[in-house]
């Protein structure tokens, strides 16, 4: 298997190299007008469409103050100015990116489905880009769709597209369709397992006018995501396909490029490093470190650039590959906060002969497309954002408020999350003060709730008998939209309480394995993964009929297997003894069941069966509640007890007052 | 610049240890000054964090300040030689979020001051400059320390009004 791994690679990059040349052929280099290229690039927008205010500063530099000087950066429609600046200043350029395009995006794009990011990056011309770990966060089928078939037929979510409704499903764009990106996803490492071929070509070749507008440079580009993906995304998301080594993937498409004649090769990689500048925009690269450096040590001669990502943060360097060439690598931030632009010169002969790489920070005049402009130092300028752009992202926000503002149903009173102890308001100690972790919340049962009932049913051939969320996944309260109960509240209100889009999962696991993963709760490193006065642990939240008992006076912290704190005769189902042999049907997200958040224990689930998202599952839960007379009533957090140090059973809501951890 | 060895009996092998990394100033760099012993081992802390903790430092700077809190936390601090490891660890954890504050990194600039309210005191006590503390670390010093004094500068305009446990202060913005 691992001999045959690189040669179904190699095969299948050649194949796809062949099958995604654009033009430019090798007798057509010759001599004459080889006029620079530049190549503008960024990495991990993210679906960032506005220039939001907690993450929407950086630090710059500014002459004679070596300190540099905080400013406002980020706004896709500054980003996209910022683009027109570097290309209008050349006759020849590029607009590419290095993967994480879309994916763990905020609410606008998210919910619909990243589909407004699709549209202004196709306005701002992005040409190519390699994929990201996040663009399989929902899976290939999706991405497909996000790429496009490029015929301008219609692909709405989901493929079926007869929803048509905002927020339910999307086709946003003009005429109410969406034909996908216009750019070329690359994907040089990335195998469908089945049939051996790359999922998206290896590389994308494009030729340049010179001098005279004819016969210039071509340039080929290698895109691809770092072999470690699977780890880092929702296993139903990278299922069936095989993720190859980096720098055998770069060698073997260069190869194949240069033999094509090509004057230059970039590539784009969704993998980076860190460097220790303090100031943005920095050309040094001190103390570059991280996991692009292994692969930069084994790439070919053929290789003139690296445009990387992932590491969401900015350098310009120059490294050594295999033979001690030096390449350029790049990164210019994330978040729309900053462009890089990669001058490439070439010689009488085509060959490149310089590459001069800088990053430009994307500052913008405030923290809203509305708001009042601060007054910057002197040498400090914003950019104007690119006026139809700025109504795209205004466009794409008001329907996305349209869709978040439609109501899903109704509540007799709000259904809460736990706020931590007074004075507990830290991110080292409590979760950003917002939040308690380590206790049952009647938002927690609620969602499991959600999570069970989507997957019972007749439809389902081996339906769910038990659900959990960790407590990390339920984020706030979920409160009426007018404060009045029996009252409304809205689809954004309840995607904010579970906001990660999380696939359930249903597997079979034992009444032992079921404790072993309780028990994970409080062993290291749950019991400080943020923790409150007087709490420990990471809680999972059980659905309804289910209940157990664990004891405080057992210690937390205890290394992984060896915890004793629940109480193995109090595990029921319904009232029955859960039986440790016998097998229970779970459900629970893809992401937990990968062992997320130190919960390992669920990996050991088998037979596993697909189910939808989690908040599709919460808004088809409120089918029955979506009425005043049909309000949903908040339930006790009681499916779980706390046994005090006197070994008493704590009240419902009441375990940080309760004994110690 | 100073360091002590006090009375601490030096074996061969630290002393081994200390001149090799006296060499250095990052793993995969040439030297650019020869280190002390004893801020070697204040490089060597710098290294090891940055193996333990950098990769967290991803969508917000939330896990990486917890894992490298938690490693200084546990970081003995008995013997001269401990001092000078756990002020490079606190000083890495400063810089590298110091470093992502430069892009914006949510929750950067709390754990900027967090680490900040670590090491400056620790830096005081073991009586090493700016100057020579930086260059545990590769990189710009100018810069490095200019924004070290502007950090520390808003820490004490912000203590005499409210400081939380972390030592986060209001953004300069």
């Amino acid at each position: 298997m691992k001999i045959l791994k690189p040669i179904l690679l190699a095969s299948a990059l050649a194949a796809s190299i062949l099958l995604s040349a654009c033009g430019g052929s090798s007798s057509g280099n010759g001599p004459v007008g080889y006029q620079s290229v530049r190549i503008v690039a960024f990495n991990d927008v993210h679906g960032n469409l506005d220039p939001l205010d907690s993450k929407s500063t950086s630090v710059v530099p500014l002459s004679g103050v070596p300190a540099g000087v905080t400013v406002n950066t980020g706004g896709i429609a500054y980003m996209g100015a910022v683009v027109n600046n570097l290309r209008s200043a050349v006759p020849n350029s590029v607009v590419v990116a290095a993967g994480d395009n879309i994916g763990a995006s905020p609410y606008t794009s998210n919910i619909a489905h990243d589909e407004p990011t699709v549209d202004i990056l196709n306005q701002i011309g992005l040409e190519v880009s390699s994929v990201g770990n996040h663009e399989f966060d929902k899976g290939l089928t999706e991405l497909k769709r996000i790429q496009g078939n490029g015929s301008g037929i219609s692909t709405c979510y989901p493929a079926s597209g007869n929803f048509g409704v905002v927020g339910v499903d999307t086709c946003l764009m003009a005429g109410k369709t969406f034909s996908g990106a216009t750019w070329k996803y690359l994907a040089a490492n990335v195998v469908n397992t089945a049939t051996g071929q790359t999922i998206f070509p290896a590389a994308y070749v494009k030729k340049f006018p010179d001098a005279n507008g004819v016969n210039g440079p071509t340039v080929g580009f290698i895109g691809l995501t770092f072999k470690d993906t699977p780890s880092e995304v929702n296993p139903t998301g990278v299922a069936g396909l095989t993720f190859g080594d980096e720098a055998t993937a770069i060698n073997n498409a260069a190869a194949t490029l240069k033999s094509q004649g090509v004057n230059a090769v970039v590539v784009l990689i969704h993998q980076g490093g860190f460097t220790t500048s303090t100031v943005y925009g920095d050309t040094t690269c001190p103390g570059f470190n991280g996991d692009i450096l292994p692969i930069l040590a084994n790439l070919s001669d053929n290789v003139d650039v690296v445009v990387s990502g992932h590491t969401h943060t900015d350098y310009i360097c120059k490294k050594p590959v295999k033979s001690g060439k030096l390449v350029t690598v790049t990164q210019s931030g994330f978040y729309t906060k900053g462009v890089t632009a990669i001058d490439l010169s070439f010689d009488n002969t085509g060959a490149v002969s310089a590459v001069n790489g800088f990053n430009t920070p994307v500052i913008n005049p405030a923290t809203s497309y509305s708001a009042t402009a601060p007054a910057y130092p002197n040498g400090i300028t914003a950019v104007t954002p690119v006026a139809s752009l700025v109504t795209a992202a205004s466009n794409y926000k008001s329907l996305s408020a349209t869709a978040g503002s439609a109501v899903v149903g109704y509540l007799t009173a709000q259904v809460n999350i736990q706020a931590p102890p007074p004075g507990c308001t830290t991110n080292n100690t409590c979760d950003s003060g917002s939040r308690n972790k380590t206790v049952e919340t009647p938002m927690g049962d609620l969602s499991a709730d959600s999570q069970l009932a989507a997957m019972q049913g007749a439809a389902v051939a081996k339906p769910g008998q038990i659900s959990f969320i960790q407590s990390g996944g339920v984020r706030t309260n979920l409160a009426s939209s007018n404060g009045a109960y029996p009252g409304p509240f809205t689809y954004s209100a309840l995607f904010n309480t579970n906001p990660f889009h999380d696939t359930l999962v249903a597997v079979d696991m034992t009444g032992s394995q079921i404790k072993t993963v309780l028990e994970q709760q409080w062993e290291a490193p749950n019991n400080t993964a943020f923790y409150a006065p007087n709490g420990v642990g990471e809680i999972l939240m059980p659905s309804a009929g289910f209940t157990y008992t664990w004891d405080s006076r057992q210690p937390a912290g205890q290394p992984r297997g060896q915890g004793n704190r629940v109480v193995a005769s109090s595990m029921m189902l319904n009232g029955v003894p859960i039986v440790p042999t016998q097998v229970y049907r779970v459900v629970i997200s893809t992401f937990l069941a990968a062992g997320g958040d130190n919960f390992p224990g669920f990996t050991a689930g088998t037979n596993p069966v697909q189910g939808g998202f989690d908040i599709d599952a919460l808004v088809k839960y409120f089918a029955s509640y979506n009425t005043s007379g049909t309000a949903y009533s908040p339930l006790p957090a009681n499916r779980v007890t706390k046994l005090d140090q006197n070994g008493n059973a704590c009240a419902t809501g009441t375990w940080n007052g309760c004994g110690n951890p | 610049m100073f360091f002590s060895l006090n009375n601490r009996p030096f074996t061969g092998v630290v002393f081994l240890v200390l001149i090799f990394f006296s060499c250095l100033t990052s793993a995969d760099e040439a030297p650019k000054k020869i280190l002390s012993p004893m801020l070697a081992l204040s490089a060597k802390a710098s290294l090891e964090g940055r193996e333990k903790c950098q990769r967290l430092m991803h969508e917000d700077a939330v896990e990486f300040q917890k894992c490298a809190s938690q490693w200084i936390a546990k970081l003995p601090a008995k013997t001269n030689e401990d001092r000078y490891f756990k002020l490079g660890a606190s000083y890495y954890a400063w810089l590298s979020s110091t470093s992502a504050l430069k892009n914006g990194m949510p929750k950067a600039e709390e754990s900027a001051f967090y680490f900040l309210r670590i090491f400056r005191p620790l830096q005081k006590k073991l009586k090493v400059s700016d100057q020579d503390l930086c260059p545990t670390i590769e990189g710009d010093c100018t810069s490095r320390v200019a924004r070290l004094l502007v950090m520390e500068s808003e820490l004490q305009s912000a203590g005499k009004k409210t400081v939380n446990s972390t030592g986060a202060v209001p953004s300069a913005n």
